[in-house]
């Protein structure tokens, strides 16, 4: 075999392999997305967004405390995580930078990311669970919290050093002060990118149940007190996935399909935000 | 007579990386009201780090050391109750390349102002409109002022930047190599306006283009190895410099 045939055989080769693993991957995608699809469309109705659940064995009944738990965690889980992780990003990538502090967070943060999330919601329960002798909406929401933190962290640094430091110069040598240097010229700059990693941070912590579990964990009644007990979609789904009662299947399959549906849509405005704004050039 | 604005005596100026290896040595020269100075030298002569020395840009950077002085105004500008706020808001600068703010170009032009304090908006309008009228870029931009600046071409955003600088009212603008990024017409745009602004303001320019020091300049300060070499009238220094080493430069021997 001539050395030119043997290449084109090699990168034959190559070709195959590469469309099998893509081939592979997509198809369990596409299996998973389709039975979510399948099972979930046909099981939502008005009722499931409306109605508490029924009591167990009776029929009908909805997730209204689900939905309302999920949205009130998410919320206040952004609203504490968001602002500690664009700080900390900003000190990373402006105050602290190239310091030895900046070092060590920023590499704290990597190493938060890849934490295993139950071990998170371990560590919630122990300081926001057994003090207070019951669980609590609060505590699920510090634990995703807790999840947000280093994501934004990091998409804020990333996004904050992407603005050239000649642009900072230059509002430094029209005698801006540094706070203002950052908030008027910088944050303009990265403000897209930013408001990507804090839509990535949401879509990430929508899909987390472990936190949850050991933090706000269930509640089959509707509340919008944060003291009490609060249902999520995600355990939701857990228990009604595991529980004996055919419709409860029906109503985790519903859930399934909103939040995977929620998460898609968030997925997909950040990409377009991305190409939007860096896609031009 | 000519005034004097800047003087500097017996400067210095070191790099926190560098340690106690100067890299202006012992400068001393005497920038005259209005007009522009140019200095001029090989790559990593020091002629920037000069440059930076007069709005004190290189505070920014933690460890840095000056000696010597910079008489601005009647006061040594580099002693430590020096307003940096104040004396960047009175020594303006211009970069090498464009450094419009992801903002509209209006916004541009009134940061420094807003700065400031000023909060008239018509005073502020009227402002940006003259500052834009004198950097020559009012008939380009006067029905987009809400655009983006960076819907401007290059030229044009230098231009920007030079109305930005000269909003603010300053007494001088820094301009470092403001044309290395841009094509000839541009450049030529940029020395017109250099050209006209320098009856009110004084401009002390760093320019890699030896031509360009010799079209725009009235004086030049030749920089090498960070030490002045020679600095006198313009003229002087391209038809007779004192130095043998200036000669070469400009000739084009080296560097």
């Amino acid at each position: 075999m001539t050395g030119k045939k043997y290449r084109k055989v090699e990168s034959f080769v190559a070709l195959s392999f590469c469309c099998m693993a893509a081939l592979f991957g997509l198809f369990w995608l596409v299996f998973i997305l389709g039975d979510v699809v399948v099972y979930g469309f046909s099981a939502i109705n008005w009722e499931l967004f409306t109605e508490d659940p029924a009591p167990p064995g009776m029929e009908g009944g909805g997730l209204r405390n689900a939905f309302v738990g999920q949205l009130l965690i998410t919320f206040f889980a952004t609203l504490i995580g968001v602002p500690i992780g664009i700080l900390g990003g900003t000190f990373i990538a402006e105050y602290g930078r190239g310091g030895k502090l900046s070092t060590i967070v920023s590499m704290f943060s990597d190493i938060m990311v890849s934490v295993p999330s139950i071990v998170i919601g371990t560590f919630v329960y122990a300081i926001l669970v057994i003090p207070f002798g019951h669980f609590n909406g609060w505590a699920g929401s510090v634990a995703l919290a807790v999840i947000m933190i280093p994501v934004v962290l990091r998409t804020t640094e990333d996004m904050l050093k992407l603005i050239p430091w000649s642009l900072r110069e230059a509002a430094f040598a029209l005698g801006a002060p540094y706070y203002k240097v950052i908030i008027q010229v910088v944050y303009r700059g990265a403000a897209t990118g930013i408001l990507t990693g804090i839509l990535l941070a949401i879509a990430r912590v929508a899909g987390e149940t472990a936190p949850l579990l050991f933090t706000s964990f269930n509640n089959s009644f509707y509340t919008t007190d944060m003291n009490e007990p609060m249902a999520s979609l995600t355990v939701t789904i857990f228990q009604y996935a595991m529980g004996p009662f055919d419709d409860w299947h029906q109503m985790a399959w519903a859930a399934s399909f909103v939040i995977t549906f929620f998460i898609l849509i968030v997925t997909v405005t950040c990409r377009a935000l991305v190409k939007w704004k860096y896609g031009k050039n | 007579m000519e005034k004097i604005v800047i003087e500097t005596k017996n400067l210095s100026f070191f790099y926190a990386e560098q340690g106690n290896k100067p890299s202006l040595k012992n400068i001393s020269l005497q920038i005259i009201e209005k007009g522009v100075t140019a200095l001029i030298g090989p790559s990593g002569c020091g002629k920037t780090t000069l440059l930076r020395c007069f709005n004190r840009m290189h505070d920014l950077y933690p460890g840095i050391r000056y000696e010597g002085e910079i008489i601005f105004d009647g006061k040594n500008m580099l002693s430590s109750n020096t307003d940096l706020i104040d004396l960047r808001s009175r020594v303006g600068m211009v970069f090498q390349k464009p450094t419009a703010f992801p903002m509209s170009i209006f916004d541009n032009v009134a940061y420094g102002l807003k700065l400031k304090g000023e909060s008239n908006k018509s005073e502020i309008a009227d402002i940006v409109e003259q500052s834009l009228k004198n950097a020559a870029l009012w008939d380009e931009v006067e029905d987009k002022l809400n655009a983006s600046a960076y819907a401007l071409s290059g030229g044009q955003q230098q231009r920007l930047v030079i109305a930005r600088a000269m909003a603010v009212n300053p007494e001088i603008i820094l301009f470092d190599e403001p044309t290395s990024a841009l094509d000839p017409i541009s450049t030529g745009k940029i020395e017109e306006l250099i050209a006209e602004i320098k009856k009110d303001i004084t401009i002390i320019i760093v320019t890699h283009n030896m031509q360009q020091a010799a079209r725009i300049s009235d004086h030049t300060g030749f920089v090498m190895l960070g030490e002045m070499v020679e600095y006198g009238k313009t003229e002087k220094i391209f038809t007779n410099p004192r130095e043998k080493i200036t000669e070469d430069y400009i000739t084009g021997r080296f560097g």
